[in-house]
């Protein structure tokens, strides 16, 4: 088979990113611009401006890319793009530029779903091996789906609220930790001890989540307790929040893979950068006889060689998109 | 030369390819939420049409804003996509220098006006050479009219959204080879230092400090 080099293009949230992988296996380059010393000082991404950062992006993260990859617009197979979800505005940018790749240079136009890049972000550390279940865990996505092959997808579960990265941020931005806290917290609860009493979210038999519960739990807990004038134990309160964030997304991860009979787990999405969630989901799938994948830290965050390497089996599979293809802020993944 | 030209600064799509100052044809067409499906759709048959690729363009001139966020976005990334990504000539102008550019007319000074919302507009005033006499801004619209009085000729408001004034008004209808002819020789920017013009913060940043 001669090789396809897809050129990929991610700015769902707010980060600018360009990157050509060949074969849906081996990047060439990627390039990232991330905007996240712009949305510190408002304590999380504000979409306006998030779109604002990748018109001045876009051409200069296409540049670099092309660049360090050696390869000129002729030498692309195939453009795939993110389409959703996201950020609406964010979204259109790569878009745009996408559409606009695809008119003037005469490329087919792939359409990838954002999670299916997160879970394909795997598959530039070994090939995915089938079948599998992907817990996609990020800022915005907190998700259980099962793949029977190659660019299948079907969703079991999936949070009714917050993301678990959101969730993360909020009681971050409670405790005072400065944004993103998520990792932060991370850390401070590796320093604590679990003996707060927080309730467990949706602790049921679905393969759904909810943290938004959760998220008010802390809020009250942080306010009583300083009511009462007693000093917050930061340290034991995040590892007490960890706990049962990483307990219920372990326990339904592991029912799901038990239920479905699949000894192959893969993790995405950067909630996967959590030491908690990779301790406990490690240790499980241990127990299970389970084979468990973790992306590598660079491909937890959102990032365009996540989406060229998905979109190399979208365009295998034949999917293509005309120039009339829209962004879209809420999209099941299918 | 080859000129192609586009503006998706309103609800409206305003594109077009002239040679040599002529226009070959245009795209005048009121796409309001669709503005992000079918700009390049319609541009794609724009190029069939006149039967111009492309690689075959020598120039892109491309409306900065100021108008609404995500419409001058979408233009302007496909306007510096394509310059960069094929190495064209690529220039810019204001939503309000093409509104006040009209070929012939009996009034003295052309006032365009963009609602902005709460008593505001993206406004300008040029003479009907196209020079200007109040530089694009985000301003009061009554202040706008206050200056508008003192001005010594006849002036009309150009707009295509509901605004009511004494002063004449008119609705805006692109120009489109009156627009090439009076822009396409200003001088090139490099594609990636194109970005749109809004003229206004965002609510994030003007609450910043506050």
């Amino acid at each position: 088979m001669k090789d396809a080099l897809i050129l990929g293009i991610e700015s769902s949230c707010d980060e600018t990113s360009c990157s050509i992988v060949k074969n849906g296996t081996t990047e060439l380059a990627t390039i990232i611009s991330s905007q996240i010393d712009i949305h510190k000082d408002y304590g999380g991404v504000v979409p306006e401006i998030a779109s604002r950062e990748h018109v001045k992006n876009i051409t200069i993260v296409l540049e670099e890319c092309l660049t360090e990859a050696k390869v000129t617009m002729d030498d692309i197979d195939a453009i795939a793009i993110t389409y959703g979800p996201g950020l609406i505005g964010s979204l259109l940018i790569g878009l745009e530029a996408a559409k606009t790749l695809a008119f003037i240079h005469n490329k087919p136009l792939i359409p990838v779903h954002h999670i299916a890049g997160h879970i394909y972000a795997n598959n530039l550390v070994r090939p995915l091996t089938f079948p599998l279940i992907a817990l996609v865990v990020s800022g915005g996505h907190t998700e259980l789906i099962y793949m029977k092959e190659n660019y299948s997808f079907e969703k079991l579960g999936g949070t009714k609220d917050d993301a678990v990265g959101e969730c993360y941020d909020k009681v971050a931005r409670v405790l005072d930790i400065p944004y993103p806290g998520g990792p932060l917290l991370d850390k401070m609860a590796h320093e604590g001890n679990a003996t707060y009493d927080l309730p467990t979210p949706l602790n049921d038999d679905s393969y759904d989540f909810s943290f938004s519960g959760l998220k008010s739990a802390v809020i009250n807990l942080v306010h009583n307790e300083q009511q009462r004038g007693n000093t917050i134990r930061k340290e034991d309160l995040a590892a007490s929040f960890q706990k049962v964030v990483v307990d219920v997304i372990t326990k339904k991860t592991i029912r799901a893979l038990n239920n479905y009979q699949v000894k192959n787990l893969i993790v995405a999405g950067g909630v996967a950068a959590n030491r908690g969630l990779r301790e406990s989901l490690t240790t499980e799938c241990q127990k299970e006889g389970i084979d468990l994948t973790f992306p590598p830290m660079k491909y937890c965050t959102d990032n365009a060689a996540m989406i060229a390497t998905a979109g190399f089996y979208a365009y295998q599979k034949g999917d293509r998109a005309d120039l009339s293809l829209n962004a879209k802020s809420s999209v099941p993944l299918s | 030369m080859k000129t192609f030209y586009i503006d998706t600064s309103s609800s409206y799509l305003f594109a077009g390819i002239s040679v040599d100052k002529q226009l070959k044809n245009e795209i005048k067409l009121k796409l309001d939420k669709e503005l992000s499906s079918f700009t390049l759709p319609k541009i794609e048959e724009l190029f069939k049409e006149v039967e111009i690729e492309p690689k075959d363009i020598d120039k892109i001139l491309v409306v900065k804003g100021p108008g609404s966020f995500t419409g001058i976005r979408i233009g302007v990334t496909i306007a510096k996509t394509f310059a960069w990504s094929l190495k064209k000539e690529i220039t810019t102008l204001s939503s309000l220098e093409a509104m006040a550019t009209i070929s012939s007319t009996d009034y003295d000074y052309l006032v365009p006006m963009i609602d902005a919302r709460r008593g505001y507009v993206y406004g300008a005033i040029y003479d009907r050479q196209g020079t200007q006499i109040l530089k694009d801004q985000y301003i009061k619209k009554e202040t706008l009219e206050i200056a508008m009085e003192d001005l010594p000729g006849k002036c009309v408001i150009i707009t295509n959204d509901i605004l009511t004034s004494k002063f004449p008004t008119i609705s805006y209808d692109a120009q489109i080879e009156e627009i090439i002819a009076r822009f396409e020789n200003r001088e090139s920017q490099n594609p990636h230092a194109i970005n749109p013009e809004y003229l206004k913060l965002t609510e994030a940043e003007e609450n910043k400090d506050k």
